[in-house]
């Protein structure tokens, strides 16, 4: 028998945790290497490494087994008996997730590694599907996407260029402080207010992606080649710490701009 | 609901990697999940069929955690359907240095999907081309009328995958879901009708099987449904030969005698 353990910390609610466990086949299928899941007979998962790992693989029938504060899925293979328990404690704005993977039968001394990243993907998964938005999104048309543009969030820039025409592309020549000049520039042909501009040099190593209305800055990603800074402006500092860093831009730059349509 | 956040490595040899990258149902298209696939050689990435806007987030997360966007050198595009190509206006700026390949026949319509093309697309000739990606390379293999008039399917050499479109797109139960093709007359029955409405023609089916069982593919990969890989290569090649599809089947039908 071989035993690991781990802890993941889950930003979200013990209940929106309950939910994942509770639709097993879903939780089951967000297990790293589970290439199949079936519920016609039972709930059946197979377990397959892939094949320049480690030649291994089994079909799990599992049960799943609960109390108040634990979730035990208790898989018998052809070959080996694995049981994860997943065991949860509440904090306040988070939920810590206690899990606990045993496994017996084939390849037991020999699968250390892969057990390991099994543990820990379960963990992972755990995790980012609680964390998820639960259904997938579905492109917002309020007038206000612009305005929730935030670049540490690609689904609210996503959003955004959704509803988006590309209005110009081409290479430009940024002098150090003089992006916003480009901007003016790229305004002069267009009526629209919301303006997002991106930018990267050709060998990818700096790039920025800017976000306005009219001449206020509304979100901004800076990127060169030691640090990457995401502002979402929501006050003066905010403002001036992305003027800060628009007044840094230099170099050639690929430059895209893009202009909502159907009045963002 | 299917829903599988996890990539899955199908090749990796230390410089050459392959990995499927998850799968999600949405509410409007049960059962017809879309498959994503990115091919890296040293640092230099392919994203085959990237897909719309309601995998955008999974695909992004996916691929970021084993390439640097701005490493992506090619976006490839199998054909025009939406679901493939619903999400090029995110993927061309988050994949900024990358290159549109879409069949010729379809560069002209890049407009419509509100980006300007600036040297970004590279239309691909009816008789197919090569990429170089990395220190490999991958094929554009005419796929043409399987199912759209403009079609190719994409060869990876060194690891010995097809990315094959449409061909091989199988539809799930709500019950099962499995990445790669285990019993193979059970999968055939989830593959069929598919097949035989969506494909143009039997002949330009039968040419692709000619044609792919010269290359001798290790795996085929489809952008919906389950992989083949093993004896089932053989069997699904040996499948479609035996098919017919689209105007063969349905002329009288339509049209009447
Ligand atoms: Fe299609
Ligand atoms: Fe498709």
């Amino acid at each position: 028998m071989k035993r690991k353990a781990t802890s993941v910390e889950i930003l979200a609610g013990k209940d929106e945790v309950i939910r994942i466990l509770e639709d097993s086949p879903q939780f089951i299928t967000n297990w790293p290497y589970v290439v199949k899941v079936s519920t016609r007979d039972g709930l059946v998962a197979e377990i397959l490494l892939p094949r320049f790992l480690f030649k291994f693989g089994d079909t799990y029938r599992f049960s799943v087994m609960k109390d108040d504060t634990s979730y035990i899925y208790d898989g018998t293979g052809k070959r080996s008996h694995l049981i994860v328990t997943v065991t949860l404690k509440e904090w306040q704005t988070h939920t810590m997730a206690d899990i606990e993977l045993s496994y017996k039968g084939r390849g037991e001394f020999l699968l250390g590694k892969p057990l390991e990243v099994l543990l820990k993907g379960i963990g992972n998964g755990l995790k980012s599907l609680s964390e998820a938005p639960k259904q997938a999104p579905v492109p917002a048309i309020s007038s206000h996407v612009a305005d929730e543009v935030d670049f540490a969030d690609p689904m609210s820039v996503a959003n955004f260029l959704v509803k988006s025409r590309m209005v110009h592309s081409g290479l430009h020549v940024v002098q150090k402080g003089g992006l916003l000049n480009l901007v003016l520039e790229l305004r002069e042909n267009l009526k629209d207010d919301v303006l997002y501009v991106s930018g990267i040099t050709q060998d990818g190593s700096k790039s920025f992606k800017l976000l306005l209305r009219k001449s206020q800055i509304l979100a901004l990603e800076y990127r060169s080649d030691n640090e990457i800074k995401v502002v979402k402006v929501e006050d003066d500092a905010s403002a001036r710490q992305a003027l800060e860093f628009v007044s840094r831009i230099e170099g050639a730059y690929m430059v895209n701009a893009w202009v909502p349509v159907g009045g963002v | 609901m299917i829903r599988n956040m996890n990539s899955y490595p199908l090749y990796d040899d230390g410089k050459h990697r392959v990995y499927w990258l998850g799968i999600e149902e949405s509410e409007d298209e049960k059962g017809i999940l879309t498959n994503q696939y990115l091919v890296i050689d040293g640092n230099e990435a392919a994203l085959i069929e990237p897909g719309g806007f309601f995998v955008f987030s999974r695909v992004l997360k996916n691929v970021s955690s084993l390439i640097p966007p701005t490493q992506i050198k090619y976006l490839m595009y199998s054909h025009q359907d939406p679901d493939v190509v619903a999400g090029l206006n995110l993927w061309f700026e988050y994949a900024p240095l990358a290159e549109v390949a879409v069949s010729e026949l379809w560069v002209r319509f890049i407009p419509h999907m509100a980006v300007l093309s600036a040297g970004r697309i590279i239309g691909i000739p009816d008789k197919g081309m090569e990429f170089q990606l990395g220190s490999s390379k991958i094929k554009a293999v005419p796929s043409h009328y399987l199912h759209s008039p403009g079609n190719f399917s994409f060869y990876d050499e060194k690891s010995g995958i097809l990315f094959s479109t449409d061909i091989g797109a199988a539809a799930f139960s709500s019950n099962e879901w499995y990445l790669f093709v285990e019993d193979f007359e059970g999968h055939a029955r989830l593959m069929e009708a598919f097949h035989k409405r969506y494909m143009s023609s039997t002949k330009a089916l039968r040419a692709w099987v000619r044609s792919i069982r010269r290359l001798n593919p290790k795996v085929i990969a489809p952008q919906h449904g389950a992989i083949f890989r093993d004896e089932n290569v053989g069997k699904f090649l040996d499948w479609l030969e035996s098919l017919d599809v689209g105007i063969d089947v349905f002329e009288n039908e339509f049209y009447g005698e």
